[in-house]
C-alpha cells in the first residue's frame, strides 16, 4: 500500500459543506479514508452526496462546532459508524471583519468561539480518545490533526482583530497538541491557506488570473491536508505551512533579533530608553513582529 | 453558511410552508431556532430533524399569555435572549364585505394582526435591553394593494405593514430593526387550502415572472433581514412577488357584472 494512502482510516472534517472543508473531505475520501462531515444542519448534505458518489462511506455529524455537544456527536458518529477516528481536520470558521473601534462584543466572541473553542473542543475530545486507546493497547496510535490557522495571525490584518487573535490561538493550540500528544503517536500541524470561498469572498473577490485552475482554488489546499493526514508524513509535526496556488511554504520559528542586558541589577526606564531607544533610533519603525514578507509569497 | 451564527430566533408558523423553509435556511446559516406553531406534530418532527439547533414550542399567536411562556422557554433553550423574531404565522379566509361571517373576520384579525403585535410586544423588552434585534413581520402583497373577497385579510396585512413602520421608528434608538416582507402568490399549505392547483395556475398567468413562488423563493430574504448584513435597514417593506405589484395593470374584470353599464 502506498504510504500516502488513507485506506482503512477514518477522518472528520469540520465545516465540510463548502469551500475548503468540502475540498479537503473529498481529497481525504479519494485517498481512501471514510469521512465524517460536520457543518451546520443541512449544510453538508450535498457534500455527502458528492463523496458517496465516489464510492466512499460517509457519515454526517451536524452542528455548531462552538458547542461541546457537537464535538461529542462527531466522536460518537466516527466511532459508532466506522469504529475509529484517525484524522481530525479542524476547518470550520466564520468572519466578522470590523475595525477594532467598531467591533461589538458579540462579533469578537463569535469568531473566537467558532475558531478557537471549536478547534479546542474537537481536539480535546479526540485527544482523550487517543490517549485511552494508547493506554489500553500499551502502545501508540497513528493519528494526525490538521488545524486551520491563517497568515492573519502573523500579519495582524487591521480589520480582523478577532480573526487574527483566534488564528494565533489556533497556532499555539497546534504546537501544544503536537508536543503534548507526540509521545502517544499523534501528529499536529497547522495550515495557513489562501482560498477563495464564501468566507473570504470579500477579501479575494473574483478570479482574474486567467489560469486554468484558480490560484486560490481550495483544490490547491486539499492535497496537502490529505498528505499531512497520511503515514508518509510521519516525520512532520508541530509545523506551520502556508499553502495556495501550487505552492507550499514551511514557516520557521521566530528568531531573536537583538538581545539587550541591563548593566545594573534591574532595568530602569532611563536605561531602557538609552539602550532600546538607541537601537530603534536607526531602525525602520514599520518593521514589526508582523511577518509581512510572507505576503510576498 | 454562517450568516446567522449567534442568532436566536423564534419563527411563528414555523412547522410547515414558508415558516419551515425559513427555519431550514436559518439553521443552515448557524442560527438556533424555536419553531412556534399550533401544529404540534409537524413542528416536533421538523425540530428533531435539526438536532440541537432547533426546539418546538406550542404557540397560538393570538393568545398573549402563550407568548410570555414561549419567550421564556426560548430564552432557556436557546441560551440567551431572543434576538430575531419572525412573525410568520397567518391565516387566510375569503369573504365578501356584505356576507363574511363576523367570526371569520375576527379570527383573521386575531391571528394575523393581533398575533403580530403580541409577538413584537413579547420580544421587545429583551431586544431593547441588549440593544440588538431584528423583527421580521410577514405581510403580503395584500398589504400593498387590495384584492376582492380579502377585506379582512388585506386589512390585517396593511395593519402589519403599518405596525412595522411605527415599531421601527420606536425601536430604532435601541438598534432593534423591524421590517415587513410581502410575499406574492406562494405555494404553501395555507394557499393550497384556498384554491389548490387551479388557483395556482390561474395566478401564474398574471405574474410577470410567470410562475407561482415557493417557500424557497422567500426564505433567503428572511436570512438577509435577520442577519447583521441588513444592519442599516429598518421600517422597510420588501416584496417577493414575481413582479405582481410592479404594475397597475387594469383590473381583469372577469365577473362580467359590469358589462353594458
Amino acid at each position: 500500500m502506498s504510504p500516502t494512502s488513507l485506506d482503512g482510516r477514518v477522518a472528520v472534517v469540520t465545516g465540510a459543506g463548502a469551500g475548503l472543508g468540502r475540498a479537503e473531505a473529498v481529497a481525504l475520501a479519494r485517498a481512501g479514508a471514510r469521512v465524517v462531515l460536520n457543518d451546520l444542519p443541512g449544510a453538508a448534505d450535498e457534500a455527502a452526496d458528492e463523496i458517496k458518489a465516489l464510492g466512499t462511506e460517509v457519515a454526517l455529524a451536524p452542528g455548531d462546532v462552538g458547542e461541546r455537544s457537537t464535538a461529542d456527536l462527531i466522536m460518537q458518529t466516527a466511532l459508532e459508524s466506522f469504529g475509529s477516528l484517525d484524522i481530525v481536520v479542524n476547518n470550520a470558521g466564520v468572519t466578522r471583519d470590523k475595525m477594532l473601534f467598531n467591533m461589538s462584543d458579540e462579533e469578537f466572541d463569535l469568531v473566537l468561539r467558532i475558531h478557537l473553542r471549536g478547534h479546542f473542543l474537537l481536539s480535546r475530545n479526540a485527544a482523550a480518545h487517543w490517549r485511552q486507546v494508547a493506554k489500553e493497547s500499551g502502545g501508540t496510535v497513528d493519528a494526525s490533526v490538521i488545524n486551520t490557522a491563517s497568515e492573519a495571525f502573523l500579519t495582524g490584518s487591521p480589520g480582523q482583530a478577532n480573526y487574527a487573535a483566534a488564528k494565533a490561538g489556533i497556532t499555539a493550540l497546534t504546537l501544544s497538541t503536537a508536543r503534548g500528544l507526540g509521545r502517544i503517536g499523534v501528529r499536529a500541524n497547522a495550515i495557513c491557506p489562501r482560498a477563495r470561498t464564501a468566507m473570504t469572498a470579500a477579501v479575494f473577490g473574483a478570479d482574474e488570473s486567467g489560469k486554468s485552475i484558480d490560484p486560490y482554488s481550495a483544490d490547491h489546499v486539499a492535497p496537502l491536508v490529505a498528505y499531512l493526514a497520511s503515514p508518509a508524513a510521519e516525520r512532520i509535526t508541530g509545523q506551520v505551512f502556508v499553502v495556495y496556488g501550487g505552492m507550499v511554504a514551511l514557516l520557521a520559528a521566530p528568531v531573536v533579533e537583538q538581545r539587550f542586558d541591563t548593566e545594573g541589577d534591574i532595568w530602569s526606564t532611563e536605561e531602557l530608553d538609552r539602550t532600546l531607544g538607541g537601537f530603534f533610533a536607526d531602525r525602520d519603525p514599520d518593521v514589526s513582529f508582523a511577518a509581512d514578507s510572507i505576503l510576498s509569497l | 453558511m454562517t450568516r446567522l451564527m449567534g442568532k436566536r430566533a423564534i419563527i411563528t408558523g414555523g412547522a410547515q410552508g414558508q415558516g419551515a423553509a425559513i427555519a431550514r435556511h436559518f439553521v443552515r446559516e448557524g442560527a438556533s431556532v424555536v419553531i412556534a406553531d399550533v401544529a404540534d406534530d409537524a413542528g416536533k418532527v421538523l425540530a428533531d430533524e435539526f438536532g440541537d439547533a432547533a426546539f418546538f414550542s406550542h404557540l397560538d399567536v393570538s393568545d398573549p399569555d402563550s407568548w410570555t411562556a414561549v419567550v421564556k422557554d426560548a430564552e432557556a433553550s436557546l441560551g440567551g435572549h431572543v434576538n430575531v423574531l419572525v412573525n410568520n404565522a397567518g391565516i387566510l379566509r375569503f369573504g365578501e364585505v356584505d356576507s363574511m361571517p363576523l367570526d371569520d373576520f375576527e379570527l383573521v384579525i386575531n391571528v394575523n394582526m393581533k398575533g403580530c403585535f403580541f409577538g413584537m410586544r413579547a420580544v421587545a423588552p429583551a431586544m431593547k435591553a441588549a440593544q440588538q434585534g431584528s423583527i421580521i413581520n410577514c405581510s403580503s402583497v395584500e398589504g400593498l394593494a387590495g384584492m376582492s373577497s380579502l377585506t379582512a385579510y388585506a386589512g390585517t396585512k396593511f395593519a402589519i405593514r403599518g405596525m412595522t413602520k411605527s415599531a421601527a421608528i420606536e425601536l430604532g434608538a435601541y438598534n432593534v430593526r423591524v421590517n415587513s416582507v410581502h410575499p406574492g402568490m406562494i405555494d404553501t399549505p395555507m394557499t393550497q387550502v384556498h384554491g389548490g392547483d387551479a388557483a395556482m395556475q390561474w395566478g401564474a398567468t398574471r405574474i410577470p415572472l410567470e410562475r407561482v413562488g415557493t417557500p424557497e423563493d422567500i426564505a433567503p430574504l428572511y436570512v438577509y433581514l435577520a442577519s447583521d448584513e441588513s444592519g442599516y435597514t429598518t421600517g422597510g417593506e420588501f416584496a417577493v412577488d414575481g413582479g405582481v405589484t410592479a404594475s397597475h395593470t387594469f383590473y381583469p374584470g372577469n365577473s362580467g357584472k359590469n358589462s353594458g353599464r
